[in-house]
């Protein structure tokens, strides 16, 4: 690469290579692009005014080759001043023709001709403030008046002061002759090709870097295009520094320009191994580490003009570059990395490029016919090509991926688009057939509900007779224990009436008797059991007609009218009938029954026939628990008054209700009656009465074997 | 009392009209001496009367169906507590089942009588027992 590199700069530089004669002749003709005097120099260290008088005899001075970096002098660099001089002749052709001289230099100089001061380029001197140097190219105007041998000597400075690195391509002192008539047309060529050349590709790399940095910032995942912007930017930098270098006239800033493009460029030409690499995906090995150590040797070796056998240090990394170059692109070949092909391809172009270069070349060697013709540019041309075709064959490849990547998702954008069209279809179509799926499911729905409620109507029929058929048992249970309890008022009604009838009768008797026989004593209490038996009769028929009456109060729909009611008479009557119904069922019944009543209750607004209901209910309930007990059985109604409400415990001793059923009793249908003894609804219908019509509580406090009590409790308004 | 055929009868019933009745039925036999009659509203009230009368003979008709103290109760409370001079006792239901008709006879009932009363029956019963 250096040596490309350094080609390419020697070709635009015109260091002509072809034109070294042994045997000094005189100057006879002089090309478009001038002759450049680089031969027969002779130098001696100091400083001295007679060293510039022709007639000096110089046969002792060393001999130089004046264009060649200063590092090859280090005698000529230690004594920071010193003179050149070298014979220059014309032939008749060019006698008191006007030339012209450009100069390029190191350091500063003065020139003499025959030991005339013809020119002075900068400040020669030792003395580091007072030294200048210059180190353009300037065209400096020269007579020669006749075919005799003249001198040019050279007065020298460059001094420690100035810096340049040992690797430098600058040149010592270049002179070359033209004829003036050419001059301009050399330098304004010169000056096109070389800021053409740099800005062409501080360009074409400027506008790469740009690209890359672009991708990376629209893509942080893809790190190639990190490193090839980075490549890009080096390369964009090694050719920039190049320009700038080209316009400097002081050594030293020249000269950093110059090192930093160096850097630069080895720092482009690595970066683009570490593009490669990340672009095929290639790890990081030992292989890669081993040439960044060697190219950065060769860095070195560059700068510090270090030479080592064969020149290995300027051919040996970049060799191997390439031949990793090969090597990664077969790997990722072999894995069928798609991108494989491309790096082949560069590389391909690379030596195409060599190849083409190397003819056109050998032409131009064995022509000759110097940097403007055709041929020679055709070969720099097809150098410029092999040279960039790796990192901007990389860069289009990059630009290729991206491409199809666009052409891809483009594809893939059709189909989605596609697919969307076709899901919208398929929504669409899953919408009418919800739709459809839903007004069926209305309708059933309206179906069903209408059933519901022809169901819900039906129950609640059968509930109404269900209550009634409740209400039917219970009168059931009733109509024994009222049997019994008409059936002593009646006896009564029948004794006190067969009675009267006697007493009528032996009243009469008394009656029939003379008068003076009559008992009138015994007339009188006779006529006093009579009317007694008559209130007595009156009574108990009262009685009978009174339970009659309650009966059929029970049995009737409720009013739902609340009157003031004794509470304590009606526990008393419904106690007494509860327990004559049971025995007037199962004659074998027998229990114990008392009320305990608190006769200080007021009256309390009830609904008397639904209240008696809850109360026979209660009762029954508590002789139903007693039955199996042989008499031993207890049932106890008893009431209380408390400060805001009245309280009636039905208690009985009898088996009491399990637990787990005991948060059961109050539901509808409830029952642990065997079938058909038991509606369910007893208790259901009490829980009702109480706290819903009376605003009562009722609550129930149980123990298994033990016994059942159940509380009421009544507000008294 | 100087008639010592004059035998005094218990009745034991928690109807109060059942004293009126009975005063009346036999208003001829208690005008002319023949019965003597005491009444007890309840059995507990019977046991009571019948401690005053340890000596003297009694005949008892007792309800069965009371609240308290039952007549069956009371029954078997005379039979334990008085054995040495045990009473004639008749028991009265307005139930005329066999268990209570047994059960009475088994504690030592006299006789078992079913309501209604037939007074006519009883008269008889009652002469012949004394």
């Amino acid at each position: 690469m250096k040596h490309f590199y350094l080609f390419i700069i020697l070709l635009i530089g015109l260091q002509a290579q072809g034109q070294k004669p042994r045997k000094f002749t005189p100057i006879d003709s002089i090309p478009m692009y001038g002759v450049t005097l680089s031969n027969h120099w002779k130098w001696h260290a100091g400083d001295n005014p007679a060293w510039a008088k022709p007639e000096f005899n110089d046969s002792l001075w060393d001999k130089l080759q004046v264009a060649e970096s200063i590092e090859e002098f280090p005698k000529l660099r230690e004594s920071e001043i010193a003179w050149f001089r070298r014979p220059i002749q014309v032939t008749q052709a060019l006698v008191n023709k006007p030339l012209s001289i450009s100069v390029k230099q190191m350091g500063a100089s003065e020139i003499y001709l025959d030991g005339k001061l013809l020119h002075k380029l900068g400040v020669v001197s030792k003395n580091d403030d007072e030294e200048q140097t210059k180190v353009s190219t300037t065209s400096l105007p020269i007579v020669l008046s006749d075919t005799n041998k003249h001198v040019l000597a050279v007065r020298y400075s460059f001094s420690k002061d100035n810096f340049y690195y040992p690797g430098t391509n600058s040149e010592t002192f270049h002179l070359r002759v033209h004829r003036a008539q050419d001059v301009g047309k050399f330098f304004e060529e010169q000056a096109n090709r070389t800021s053409g050349f740099f800005y062409f590709f501080t360009g074409i790399f400027l506008i790469f870097t740009i690209l890359h940095f672009s991708f990376y910032a629209s893509n942080r995942a893809r790190k190639v295009s990190l490193s090839l912007g980075l490549t890009m930017l080096a390369l964009t930098l090694a050719f920039f520094l190049r320009s700038i270098e080209s316009y400097q006239t002081e050594i030293s800033s020249k000269e950093v320009y110059g090192l930093l493009s160096v850097i630069t460029t080895y720092a482009g030409v690595f970066l683009i191994n570490v593009s490669l690499y990340q672009y095929l995906n290639q790890k990081f090995g030992i292989i890669f580490y081993v040439q960044a150590l060697l190219v950065t040797i060769s860095m070195f070796s560059y700068i510090f003009n270090w030479d080592m056998p064969y020149s290995v240090e300027a051919w040996l990394p970049f060799l191997l570059l390439f031949v990793d170059f090969i090597r990664v692109s077969i790997l990722a070949d072999r894995r069928k990395d798609s991108n494989a092909k491309v790096p082949i391809y560069s590389l391909l172009v690379v030596a195409g490029c060599a190849l083409l270069s190397i003819i056109v070349l050998f032409i131009e060697g064995t022509t000759g016919n110097g940097s403007g013709s055709i041929i020679m540019n055709l070969g720099i041309f097809f150098i410029i090509i092999m040279f960039f075709s790796i990192p901007i064959g990389l860069s289009l490849s990059l630009v290729r991926e991206y491409t199809r990547t666009h052409q891809a998702l483009s594809k893939k954008l059709v189909e989605i688009e596609k697919l969307s069209a076709e899901n919208l279809a398929y929504e669409q179509e899953k919408q009418q057939i919800l739709a459809a799926q839903n007004e069926i499911l209305e309708k059933e729905v309206a179906e069903r509900t209408a059933e519901l409620a022809q169901s819900l109507q039906e129950l609640k029929v059968t509930q109404s007779q269900l209550i009634q058929s409740e209400k039917l048992a219970s009168l059931g249970e009733l109509t024994a224990g009222i049997a019994h309890e008409i059936q002593n008022p009646l006896n009564f009604v029948n004794n006190f009436s067969e009675l009267s009838k006697e007493l009528i009768e032996e009243l009469k008797e008394e009656r029939e008797k003379e008068k003076s026989k009559r008992d009138e004593e015994l007339e009188e209490e006779l006529l006093g059991d009579i009317a007694q038996n008559l209130e007595k009769i009156n009574h108990h028929g009262k009685r009978a007609s009174s339970i009659v009456k309650g009966m059929l109060e029970h049995s009737r729909t409720s009013s739902g009218k609340k009157e003031p009611t004794d509470v304590n008479a009606m526990a008393d009557e419904y106690l007494r009938l509860a327990y004559h119904g049971i025995r007037a069922k199962d004659k074998s019944f027998n229990a114990d029954f008392k009320a305990i009543l608190d006769e200080s209750i007021p009256m309390i607004q009830l609904i008397t026939q639904d209240f008696g209901r809850v109360l026979l209910n209660l009762i029954n309930n508590a002789f139903y628990a007693v039955k199996d007990m042989q008499g031993k059985g207890q049932v106890i109604v008893r009431t209380k008054k408390l400060t805001d409400s009245i309280e009636i415990r039905v208690s009985d001793n009898g088996t009491g209700i399990p637990e787990h059923i005991k948060a059961k009793i109050f539901q509808p249908f409830f029952t642990t009656k065997p079938t058909g003894q038991g509606t369910g609804l007893g208790l259901s219908l009490t829980y009702d009465i109480v706290t819903k019509s009376h605003n009562g509580s009722i609550e129930v406090e149980t123990k298994e074997r033990e016994g059942t009590m159940f509380i009421i409790k009544l507000p008294y308004l | 009392m100087l008639n010592p055929s004059i035998m005094k009868i218990l009745v034991v019933d928690d109807e109060e009209d059942v004293r009126t009745l009975f005063q009346q039925r036999f208003r001829r036999e208690i005008r002319a001496g023949e019965f003597d009659f005491a009444f007890s509203g309840s059995g507990e009230e019977a046991l009571k009367y019948l401690e005053g009368q340890d000596s003297e003979a009694v005949l008892i008709l007792s309800d069965i169906n009371m609240p308290g103290m039952s007549g069956l109760e009371l029954l078997k409370q005379i039979r334990t507590t008085s054995p040495s001079a045990p009473p004639t006792i008749m028991m009265i239901t307005a139930y005329g089942d066999e268990e209570s008709h047994a059960q009475a006879l088994r504690l030592g009932a006299n006789d078992f009588l079913t309501k209604p009363l037939d007074f006519v029956e009883l008269k008889q019963k009652l002469v012949s027992s004394i």
